[in-house]
């Protein structure tokens, strides 16, 4: 439930009971790497050795604000509208 | 059934005016219109658009302008790829509807080049999957055999090409979502280098493993469209700085004197029919010239956990974009969080939520070194592995996929199950590295077997001449 919480998800009770089995199934089969020493391993984050690649500081067109906004579930006033964001605890 | 046409050929011809690019469409358009009911290889099929395509493009034929190395070859793209206008689907209804502000990097070069898009394909739901089960709209069929499955994720886009719906086509590939199609539609399919092929524009999955590659029904094609699509793109910065490969070129250069890898400790389970063409694939290149060498890869077994590892929690990351409030689907609520929570559980399928689940607890507090950090571990000893067998041989052969296309239902009531599919694909996508399936025979059911030719990252050249000698073996 807590992770359902933290993804944004909401599960009703028989989703939530069947993706813990199958996550718990899972993260079971997982545990093959416990075989493996890995204290003395750099974790690889990224396959391709480039970091921090920036553009030149340059204005450039971006999207068409109109077309953007045209395909939002809602918008107004050259913005997106949202529900409240505040003032509803769960 | 009609003759398939090869790319190369197609751009050949109408550039020369002897064949023209409407002729090849309506080739297309009219097994579609015989097929596609059977097969659904497509999520949208564009015959307006590319019927004015292809008319603008013979105009530009006859008028003496340039026309492009692509000129009047008809593709279909995986339903990931933005297309500007065109509906994008990701086969989810979280974005059903949507139609893209602009065009993914892959989209606009195959359009300078002259190709003629001709729909968006189907695939698993944001490309989780291995047989294409898991699109909200409906599986797709595979045209050798429609009880069985196209593979996945990119199973449309196999099979579009498959059925002679289109001449090639576009996939992605997180983990084998190109090559595993590929081999179970008796295609070529290839996954770059990555970093070789733009990912912008390409709805992402697993960002650190995600390339675009073709679908061919030869090796030349996959070389020239290769060589169309690849090179740097200043709008992705895991683009690499360097320029499109030659390929075609080096097809006919033979594999004399090179060593081909044979994996001694190659994870079990695949069946005999597909092992017996592995064998037959080294022998083939033995006969040609080429020395095969073992090579062994002790954490090639745990690079399944590895990639169910990074993979989902990459995903549960990507995937937060989609929360109702600047494109697709919304579930109104009456406030944000309930909005979010109540979109993504309308929107997301089976498979999509139990990723961003594994994934979200993956890279949790008190959770993240124990599955997250650990993966990334594991991933550095694979990428050694590779290290070290290409110290002594140029490109590595194991099968694509453990075995022939299977039927609907064989692997859906287990997830475990169909991820074993991709035992012998993951491993590259985690190193970074090239790979491609080549069709070679065929095995149980006269069903088609690909052989999968790994090389080290930028190796496309000699994975290139290997897979073509495969082809002129078979």
């Amino acid at each position: 439930m807590k992770v359902a919480r933290l993804a944004r998800l909401h599960l009703n009770d028989s989703e939530v009971d069947r993706m813990t089995n199958q996550l718990a199934g899972m993260l079971e089969h997982f545990r093959d790497v416990d075989a493996l020493d890995l204290s003395d391993v750099e974790p690889l984050n990224q396959p391709i050795p480039l970091s921090n690649v920036m553009r030149d500081d340059v204005e450039a067109p971006s999207l068409d604000r109109d077309e953007v906004l045209s395909s939002a579930p809602a918008a107004q006033d050259g913005r997106f509208r949202v529900p409240p964001i505040v003032g509803f605890e769960e | 059934m009609t003759v398939r046409r090869t790319a190369v050929d197609i751009a050949a011809s109408v550039a020369a005016g002897e064949l023209t690019a409407t002729a090849v469409l309506e080739e297309n358009l009219a097994a579609i219109d015989a097929r596609e009911k059977e097969v659904h290889a497509f999520n949208l099929v564009t015959a307006d658009r590319a019927r004015e395509r292809a008319a603008s493009i013979d105009a530009d034929v006859k008028a003496g302008r340039n026309v492009g190395r692509l000129a009047g070859v008809t593709v279909a793209l995986k339903d990931n790829m933005c297309t500007r206008g065109v509906e994008t689907t990701c086969s989810s209804k979280i974005l059903e509807g949507w139609k893209p502000p602009y065009d993914a990097t892959v989209v606009r070069r195959l359009a300078d080049a002259g190709a003629v898009v001709v729909g968006k394909t189907n695939l698993d739901e944001f490309a989780m999957g291995s047989s294409t089960e898991n699109s909200a709209f409906g599986p797709t069929r595979n045209p050798l055999d429609t009880s069985r499955v196209p593979g996945g994720s990119s199973g449309g886009s196999a099979a579009a090409v498959a059925a002679g719906f289109s001449t090639v086509s576009f996939g992605s590939d997180t983990g084998g979502s190109i090559r595993q199609p590929a081999a179970l539609c008796g295609l070529v399919g290839v996954k770059p280098t990555y970093g070789m092929v733009s990912r912008q524009g390409l709805i992402a999955f697993g960002s650190s493993l995600d390339q675009i590659g073709p679908f061919t029904s030869t090796v030349a094609d996959a070389a020239l469209l290769m060589e169309v699509i690849a090179g740097h793109d200043p709008l992705d910065s895991t683009s690499l700085p360097q320029p499109a490969p030659a390929l075609s070129s080096v097809l006919s250069q033979g594999v004399k004197g090179m060593r081909i890898g044979r994996i001694t400790d190659m994870p079990e389970g695949s069946s005999p029919d597909v092992l017996a063409r592995l064998e037959a694939a080294f022998d083939a290149l033995r006969q040609a010239g080429a020395n095969v060498v073992d090579v062994t890869m002790p954490s090639m077994s745990y690079g399944l956990t590895a990639y169910y590892l990074v993979a989902p929690a990459e995903a549960s990351s990507n995937l937060a974009r989609f929360d109702g409030v600047r494109y697709g689907l919304r579930v109104d609520a009456k406030d944000l969080n309930s909005m979010y929570g109540d979109t993504r559980a309308a929107g997301f399928g089976d498979e999509v939520k139990r990723r961003i689940m594994l994934g979200t607890y993956a890279l949790s507090a008190g959770y993240y070194d124990a599955y997250y950090g650990k993966a990334l571990k594991v991933r550095r000893l694979i990428a050694d592995d590779f290290a070290k067998a290409y110290q002594s041989c140029d490109v590595i052969l194991t099968p694509t996929s453990p075995t022939v296309a299977f039927k609907f239902g064989d692997k859906t009531s287990n997830p475990l199950a169909m991820y074993l599919c991709d035992v012998f694909t993951i491993p590259t996508n985690l190193a970074g590295h090239a790979a491609m399936s080549v069709p070679f025979g065929t095995g149980e059911s006269g069903l088609p077997v690909g052989v999968q030719v790994l090389a080290p990252a930028l190796g496309e050249a000699p994975m290139f001449r290997v897979a073509a000698e495969l082809e002129r073996a078979v």
